[in-house]
């Protein structure tokens, strides 16, 4: 597929002519996560500069976790199952959904930012960079003032549910949870980024944006609540729903071997997918109005 | 009114200048009511919900069916636009001009509303006519332009309260961030997710005296059966006087915050 760590050329050789590519991969890997580790500390630096836009951005997106709040108030009011889902159950999969938009927002806005790099000419800049510009274009800003409202009440609805359903919390169990969550995170970044790579073919994309962001809440509720078909489409064709159902299926045992096998495979294959329209639409560029 | 004439045209222009992006824009707006329409589905196929939430199936169904439409149409947008020419000083060009500026945003919002009430006029009706024909509805043509002309009243006082929210500019210098959180917020308190009377009375009374619900739920309600006459005249009156109050609150902040315009950068 092409690295998304490997440098410019694709030559890694610098790394040590006699490292074996696993070590190569490894070094390269490290090298990114350090500067992850600079973008991450740049970002809340910028942001903690200017306060009272920090606390703007919190009150964003509190209100729109308002909303995802309402539908958790409509099922307690009902107080009915879903499935084998308990109102506890529901609890614990829309505290996912929100723990996981909060993941989501921290890179989003590189995401949105995308279409007037590629109108106005500025990813120029970036292409010369001595790194992968997927990489720089898509986690240069993080933006921790829209993490921390949906971290913060996801993480205590995903604790409360997960204690008031008795699921299991031995180590296995937490580890193959928070694996599974890794692998959500990776296929959130991949299928949500393919959208917006429209824009290099496209020039306003606030209809994509609109369009993405309707598909994300699709997750507002959990799957079981949607027709057979539309679970199969949101699974094998559209994976949104692997996202964040699957981790909270597994917690309960519910997870098959084979979509336990899909859950891995899933975000993968997005990334693959992601890096090659990537690579395409980087092609179609013409560096206008630079 | 000519000028305005050409304001409300440019509007159109606007609105229309990217048209896939105006399309997939609107087409967004039916994910969030496949979702609602499963949920109800579900809730009301499992349970006696209808005692629970206070709507029948079929009100609840059409509610949703037609609130996200609502919602979407009386949503306005113009406040980045007014922060903008306060912040940088574009408003000069109009102080200047023989137009009034609140006039100017008024057309050029109705001019950019006037495709999409086209389009959505006719998805509307056609979920109208599928309400009848499926679930029901019992529907005479004099609740039809009643709802037409509560529509038109709720698209002014969004503007007007959207237009008094986005002069606050003039006192604080960058807001876009709090006009996303407002915008969200009224989306709520407006019923444009869920009907806020279903989670009791005290809510109920509310969003009967607070401006917002006379945006999206009134209207909503209004077509779908469930507010009788009494209840739509008092809405009327409501929705008026709201419209009257955001106008002159309106007035007097442009009177105001004119005074500290610096015009910086114009």
């Amino acid at each position: 597929m092409g690295s998304f760590f490997e440098d410019k050329k694709g030559d890694m050789s610098k790394y040590g002519a006699g490292r074996t590519f696993l070590s190569n991969v490894a070094a390269a890997a490290k090298r990114y996560l350090h500067l992850l580790h600079v973008f991450a500390r740049f970002s809340l630096m910028s942001q903690l500069e200017y306060r009272a836009n920090f606390v703007a951005g919190v009150a964003v997106e509190t209100g729109w976790m308002l909303i995802k709040l309402l539908y958790v108030a409509v099922i307690y009011r009902a107080g009915i199952n879903i499935g084998v889902l308990t109102p506890d159950h529901i609890m614990l999969f829309i505290g996912l959904y929100v723990l996981m938009t909060g993941f989501y927002m921290l890179y989003y806005g590189n995401f949105t930012s995308l279409s007037t790099m590629v109108r106005e000419g500025q990813l120029d800049m970036y292409l010369v960079k001595p790194m992968s510009t997927q990489f720089l274009v898509t986690l240069r800003r993080l933006d921790f003032s829209l993490l921390l409202p949906d971290f913060v009440v996801g993480a205590v609805m995903v604790g409360i549910g997960w204690r008031r359903a008795g699921l299991p919390s031995d180590f296995g169990t937490v580890a193959g949870f928070l694996f599974l969550f890794m692998c959500s995170c990776l296929l959130t970044y991949s299928l949500f980024l393919i959208p917006h790579l429209l824009c290099f073919w496209i020039v306003s994309t606030r209809g994509i944006t609109d369009m993405t962001a309707a598909l994300w809440d699709f997750n507002n509720m959990p799957q079981m609540i949607y027709g057979r078909w539309m679970q199969r489409i949101g699974t094998f064709i559209l994976p949104i729903f692997v996202i964040t159902n699957f981790p909270g299926l597994f917690l309960m045992g519910e997870l098959s071997d084979g979509m336990m096998i899909w859950a891995v495979a899933a975000p993968i294959l997005a990334f693959v997918i992601a890096r090659l329209v990537w690579k395409r639409a980087l092609r179609s560029y013409t560096s206008a109005s630079s | 009114m000519k000028p305005y004439r050409c304001v409300f045209r440019m509007g159109i222009e606007k609105s229309l200048e990217y048209r896939a992006d105006f399309f997939l824009s609107l087409f967004s707006a039916v994910f969030p009511i496949i979702i609602q329409t499963f949920l109800w589905n579900y809730l009301y196929g499992n349970e006696d919900a209808a005692a629970l939430f206070g709507y029948t199936y079929n009100e609840i169904l059409i509610y949703t069916l037609l609130a996200g439409l609502v919602s979407k149409l009386v949503q306005t947008g113009l406040e980045y636009q007014v922060n903008e020419d306060i912040k940088l000083g574009g408003l000069n060009k109009y102080l200047v001009s023989p137009v009034s500026y609140g006039r100017y945003q008024l057309f050029s919002f109705l001019g950019e509303k006037a495709p999409q009430l086209v389009i959505m006029g006719a998805v509307a009706a056609g979920m109208i006519a599928f309400s009848v024909a499926v679930l029901g509805l019992e529907l005479s043509p004099m609740r039809v332009l009643i709802f037409i002309v509560s529509l038109v009243l709720a698209l002014l006082l969004n503007f007007f309260i959207f237009y008094s929210v986005a002069l606050l500019s003039f006192w604080l210098t960058d807001v876009n961030l709090m006009f996303g959180t407002v915008s969200i917020v009224l989306v709520v308190v407006s019923g444009g997710v869920f009907p806020l009377d279903i989670f009791g009375e005290k809510l109920e009374l509310l969003v009967n005296l607070l401006p917002f619900g006379y945006t999206t739920q009134f209207s909503v309600n209004i077509i779908n059966g469930r507010f009788g006459w009494t209840q739509i005249g008092s809405g009327f009156l409501c929705q008026l006087f709201w419209i009257g109050f955001f106008g002159i609150l309106a007035r007097c902040m442009w009177k105001r915050g004119l005074k500290r315009f610096t015009a910086v950068g114009g």
